[in-house]
């Protein structure tokens, strides 16, 4: 059996503010083992970020509120953590990837400073020279010359800002590793240069990765396992293999997968998902999805679908449910 | 052939910076036939959004030409211009910054029908607009409300509703849907097609993303560097890939599928080079893993090496 180093139970995350309370994630089981990349799938508003933010307590004070539900990350639980004990975690068991390069930085400090920050807070090296080796050795790690060390942000391209922004993620080596969407910002031919880093840094370290995203071909290419989320909610889990070939998925999984155009087929139109996002601060009742499903039956309106299980692949739809797990979905796909 | 609706020449623009000449678009030839669109795909900073704004006189050429139906618009005064526009229409990328926050929907949407005076009256005015927001499908409840209470799909189709205003032949898209989320953009990339079909549009749609280039584009053309590299069928340009900038291009979308995941990808190296006072020669060749000397000595020409397939590389013609 694989080490688990996350796992979050039942998780809710809350925004208030003055005119709503935000219903930001509702309720989500996720575990992560050490060493495994694990895709986080959804649309915008979504709570991919909302999640990822609660494993670092990050949310915004006061306003962000983990409502209940425990994340217990490498043996600890986040949730009642000091802030103390938080800011050593930060960093050493787990950091993070922002999706825009260009503001993650700061603009007044140098990149070198920048990454010795990480390794000075975290008291790893004892003299200025082995923090300033250790500088060198991370930016040759992640494909850039360490005489750029004394260069400011603003003289990188997005590419090179993104390898500082992994460098300083990975200066201690953290157990787990959040990738809030590092690659949307990018182009094409640099995100593959990017995707391909993270992929060689993940193996050589074995640091366990969460990456946010809503590119189905960047899941594809980099997770073991995927979750997808809608409404706050995760709504199919499963490995790689199951999500993109199993013959069995959630509705929406289907929806977001026909919405993609496809470089291979030849085909006039695509079907998309009718209608919007259920708005946060008032979800529908029963089913998140059930407004836009096409199969939506009346059970779907009033009683939120039980995850329904194989092989660790777990879906939440009603439509699974009795018939063991042959039902009506899979005509759809 | 018939007349192409389009047609660019030697199409040049040059930016004068503090640090030199920046070739945003040079030299670039390229006709889109009645009807049709032509895709222009290229990583950031290579030109194609400027080529887009010149093709419609936004922006100023430094020189060259740009003949709509045969004729050189280039030339045209202010008068006959503002009777052009009439004619072509664009709709930009980010639908937060391209509406006017202080405008309701119904406003904006019918702008371009008072400054053109292509209908007059209030009420036939909001007559358009309704039936416009019909088209692309935005409900009658939204005539009052502001951009800023609308999500991005829906600005969009606002976007959309007031390029087809003055009913255009001819409508640039820059880069529409790369602001919206998959679900959204599937929707929006529909809508486009349907006005295609039912109109006879002609569109040229910029765009970074490959896989909805191919989707929606009859030709496309690959840019790099303000030049256009290599240009064909849309469907010759994912099967028969020449440029090697193409070909890099292709290799670095990350596929949805499983049966790529273990596919070894030709990552290439580098990055664009500065557009500023560029060398003479192949600007690719730099990142290039085929590159010979004779790439840098003199600019390549931009060949036809089979019926319809255009490439400028020293491998090919």
């Amino acid at each position: 059996m694989e080490e688990r180093l996350l796992t979050i139970k039942d998780l809710y995350v809350e925004y208030i503010t003055d005119d709503a309370r935000v219903f930001a994630v509702n309720g989500i089981d996720l575990a992560i083992n050490k060493g495994e990349t694990l895709g986080l799938v959804g649309e915008t508003g979504a709570g991919k970020t909302t999640t990822a933010l609660s494993i670092m307590r990050l949310l915004p004070e006061k306003v962000g509120l983990i409502k209940s539900g425990s994340i217990v990350l490498n043996g600890k639980d986040v949730t009642k953590a000091s802030e103390a004990d938080m800011r050593l975690l930060r960093g050493e068991t787990v950091s993070m990837i922002f999706q825009d390069p260009m503001t993650s930085l700061n603009p007044v400090l140098t990149v070198g400073d920048q990454i010795a920050e990480v390794l000075e807070l975290h008291k790893r090296h004892k003299n200025k020279a082995d923090v300033e080796a250790r500088v060198d050795e991370i930016l040759k790690m992640v494909g850039l010359p360490p005489e750029r060390k004394h260069d400011f942000p603003h003289q990188f391209s997005g590419g090179m800002k993104q390898r500082i922004v992994i460098a300083i993620a990975l200066a201690c080596e953290p157990l787990l590793l959040l990738a809030d969407e590092p690659t949307t910002a990018l182009d094409v031919t640099i995100q593959a240069q990017v995707l391909a880093l993270m992929n060689e840094l993940k193996q050589n370290l074995n640091t366990a990765m969460i990456l946010i995203t809503h590119d189905l071909g960047v899941v594809a290419q980099t997770c073991d396992r995927v979750a997808i989320m809608y409404a706050g909610e995760v709504i199919e889990t499963g490995t790689v293999e199951q999500i993109f070939s199993g013959d069995e998925h959630h509705p929406y999984t289907v929806g977001l997968f026909e919405s993609i155009p496809d470089l291979k087929k030849k085909t006039r139109r695509l079907h998309p998902i009718d209608g919007l996002m259920p708005d946060p601060t008032d979800l529908p009742t029963g089913c998140k999805f059930h407004t836009r499903c096409p199969h939506c039956m009346e059970i779907c309106k009033t009683e939120l679908p039980k995850p329904i299980e194989k092989d660790g692949h777990l879906i939440r739809c009603h439509l699974l449910e009795g018939g063991g797990r042959k039902a009506e979905g899979s005509e759809t796909l | 052939m018939s007349m192409p609706l389009i047609e660019t020449r030697h199409l040049k623009k040059y930016f004068d910076t503090p640090r030199g000449l920046l070739h945003a678009v040079d030299d670039v030839n390229l006709t889109i036939p009645k009807g049709k669109t032509l895709g222009v795909v290229g990583e950031s900073g290579c030109g194609k959004s400027t080529f887009g704004r010149v093709v419609l006189r936004l922006l100023e050429a430094t020189s060259g030409e740009v003949l709509y139906n045969g004729e050189n618009i280039l030339t045209y005064s202010r008068e006959q211009m503002l009777k052009m526009r009439q004619k072509m229409q664009i709709i930009f990328q980010d639908p937060y910054a391209s509406l006017n926050p202080r405008m309701t929907v119904s406003e904006i949407i019918a702008e371009p029908i008072r400054v053109c005076k292509t209908i007059t009256g209030n009420d036939a005015i909001m007559e358009k607009v309704d039936e416009l927001m019909q088209i692309v499908g935005l409900a009658d409840r939204f005539v009052n409300t502001y951009p800023h209470e609308l999500d991005g799909g829906r600005r969009q189709r606002i976007g959309i509703a007031r390029a087809l205003a003055l009913n255009p032949e001819f409508i640039v898209c820059d880069e529409p849907v790369s602001a919206l989320d998959v679900s959204i953009q599937a929707q929006v990339l529909n809508l486009l097609m349907d006005l295609q079909e039912e109109r006879g549009l002609t569109y040229m749609f910029v765009t970074h993303n490959l896989s909805v280039v191919k989707h929606i584009s009859d030709e496309i053309a690959v840019m790099y560097l303000g030049q256009c590299v290599e240009r064909c069928s849309s469907d010759e340009l994912f099967e028969n890939p020449l440029h090697p900038y193409t070909r890099a291009l292709l290799s670095a979308i990350p596929e949805p599928s499983l049966e790529a995941r273990n596919k070894k990808q030709e990552v290439i190296r580098g990055e664009v080079t500065s557009p500023v006072n560029p060398k003479p020669g192949c600007r690719f060749a730099a990142r290039c893993p085929y590159a010979k000397p004779e790439c840098m000595e003199k600019d390549l020409e931009f060949k036809e090496v089979s019926p319809g397939h255009f490439v400028a590389c020293v491998l090919h013609g």
